[in-house]
């Protein structure tokens, strides 16, 4: 175990998630049991939902320590780079373990684990405080059964991604050393993931397309999210949304290709370097656009979240204001992360 | 009426703050500093590759394996390629050098393993010690830009 200021507090917060997740986890499920025995009647699910506060409430104390996770899970990261010779960067931790036959062989799935957990979670979370909202607002909190079933898959998953983080913590790894090098070998090689994609789209010196496929996908998003949400005020039918998440899920993979093939070496300064982990000490304020963009895609997603899983007789008319709410506050992040992107890459 | 409002002035308010953001940032980072031409990393100067391209422009790099990534993208070959000889840290046209793979890792970070030396009984000396093989002309590191200049195979 490597003890530093990043990994106490990243224990500290972990062992406080795991222990959270599981009572969030015990009363669920004891209300979920409730909830199917009483659910019949409107008296029995006001009832519940009376009985539901703590359980709520620690539900939106796990939601904002999952979220706070996340970035301290990289600053951890970033802080365990000067341990080894020959590390670079997250990229060069991340594949700490490789090839070892000790418990260290485990770092780096657990790492990966958690690169995909930690996003995961944090739309979890959002998509369970975005229908404990709508249902909050109803007479007879008709939801609470999908509010109390989505709760226990955030919980589920804070429970194993906090446990992961531990695990990840306590393995050794010290004496481990990198056996495949660092971000060069991986990122701008020749051989590198992108190059299953065209070389017209990556190719350093001829990447006008992905210019024009980002900006005109990211920028179609604005205008679609900012359109959709006009309409949603004005009674879209949800099926409406389908494209737009669509939309928002193609820009990821897009967003990701473009990052890597084009802002980092630009931001960076380094024509040839792709590796978007150094982004993290030497252009921090870049992450900024990442989260705004990851941010506008969790919002799309929490508005289809709402409109589909929150819908029926009570909760329907409270919809509309909802995903209309969602769907502005993803125009304003699209629109602020391609602003600050432009920005950065026009100063670089 | 006063939402709409309140949305535009925080759109507006927010994008003022991002692209101040982006330029306070680049502009408090400043050049990125010296360093390997492909990586930015440091070079030390046992391992240094030195390549003038075909602009007549310098490039200097922390190891073989990073200047042969950069010249793969590179359109037209380069005018000069400079190598370091270990032994004694001279700088020796790569053309003229001889090259040894071995097990000893000259930068872990790309993980070459492939040495530098000028004369051949300094080449075999690192291969009989580290497990390595001095490679022939043919599998040199820069054969694909470089005309053979050593002349004894």
């Amino acid at each position: 175990m490597i003890l530093n200021a990043y990994a106490v507090l990243d224990a500290f917060v972990g062992l406080l998630r795991l222990g959270l997740g599981l009572v969030v986890l015990a009363l669920g499920v004891t209300a979920w049991r409730t909830w199917q025995r009483r659910a019949a009647t409107p008296e029995g699910r006001t009832a519940l939902e009376d009985r539901c506060y703590l359980l709520f409430l620690l539900g939106g104390f796990l939601l904002c320590l999952n979220v706070i996770a996340w970035p301290i899970y990289y600053m951890l990261l970033q802080s365990y780079v000067p341990e080894w010779p020959g590390v670079m960067c997250i990229y060069g931790v991340t594949r700490i373990g490789a090839d070892s036959l000790g418990p260290s062989r485990f770092l780096p799935p657990l790492v990966t684990a958690l690169q995909v957990a930690k996003p995961a979670l944090a739309f979890l979370s959002g998509a369970w405080f975005v229908l404990y909202l709508v249902n909050r607002h109803t007479r007879t909190a008709p939801l609470t059964g999908r509010v109390l079933l989505v709760l226990l898959a955030a919980g589920l998953l804070a429970v194993a991604d906090s446990a992961a983080e531990v695990a990840y913590l306590a393995i050794p790894k010290k004496e481990e050393f990198p056996s495949a090098g660092c971000c060069t070998e991986a990122f701008d090689a020749e051989s590198r993931a992108t190059r299953f994609l065209p070389a017209a789209l990556v190719n350093e010196n001829e990447n006008g397309w992905l210019y024009a496929v980002y900006y005109a996908l990211n920028g179609g998003l604005v205008l679609a999210a900012g359109g959709c949400a006009w309409l949603c005020r004005r009674g879209l039918p949800r099926g409406w949304l389908v494209p737009l998440l669509l939309g928002a899920a193609a820009a990821v993979p897009v967003n990701a290709v473009f990052l890597i093939e084009v802002a980092a070496p630009r931001l960076l300064g380094r024509p040839y370097h792709h590796c978007p982990y150094d982004l993290v000490p030497k252009a921090p304020e870049s992450l900024l656009a990442v989260a705004l963009f990851l941010g506008g895609t969790f919002a799309v997603g929490w508005a289809c979240v709402a409109a589909w899983l929150g819908d029926g007789p009570e909760a329907g008319p409270l919809l509309p204001g909802m995903t209309g709410r969602l769907l502005q506050a993803a125009v304003f992040a699209y629109l602020l992360s391609l602003v600050m992107m432009s920005v950065e890459l026009a100063v670089a | 009426m006063m939402a709409r409002r309140t949305f535009w002035g925080s759109t507006l308010a927010g994008l003022v703050v991002v692209a101040s953001l982006a330029a306070v940032g680049h502009w408090a980072r400043g050049h990125p500093a010296g360093g390997c031409a492909l990586d930015g990393s440091p070079i030390d100067p046992v391992y240094r590759v030195a390549i003038v391209d075909a602009r007549g422009n310098s490039h200097e790099f922390c190891c073989l394996t990073c200047a042969r990534m950069w010249l793969d993208r590179q359109s037209t070959p380069p005018r000069a390629v400079t190598v370091t000889d270990e032994t004694s840290g001279e700088r020796i046209d790569a053309a003229a050098a001889y090259y040894v793979r071995s097990a000893v890792v000259t930068r872990a970070a790309t993980g070459n393993r492939i040495h530098v030396f000028r004369n051949r009984a300094d080449a075999e000396k690192h291969a009989d010690a580290c497990a390595g093989y001095v490679l022939s002309e043919a599998e040199g590191p820069f054969r694909p830009w470089l005309r053979p200049a050593r002349g004894d195979e």
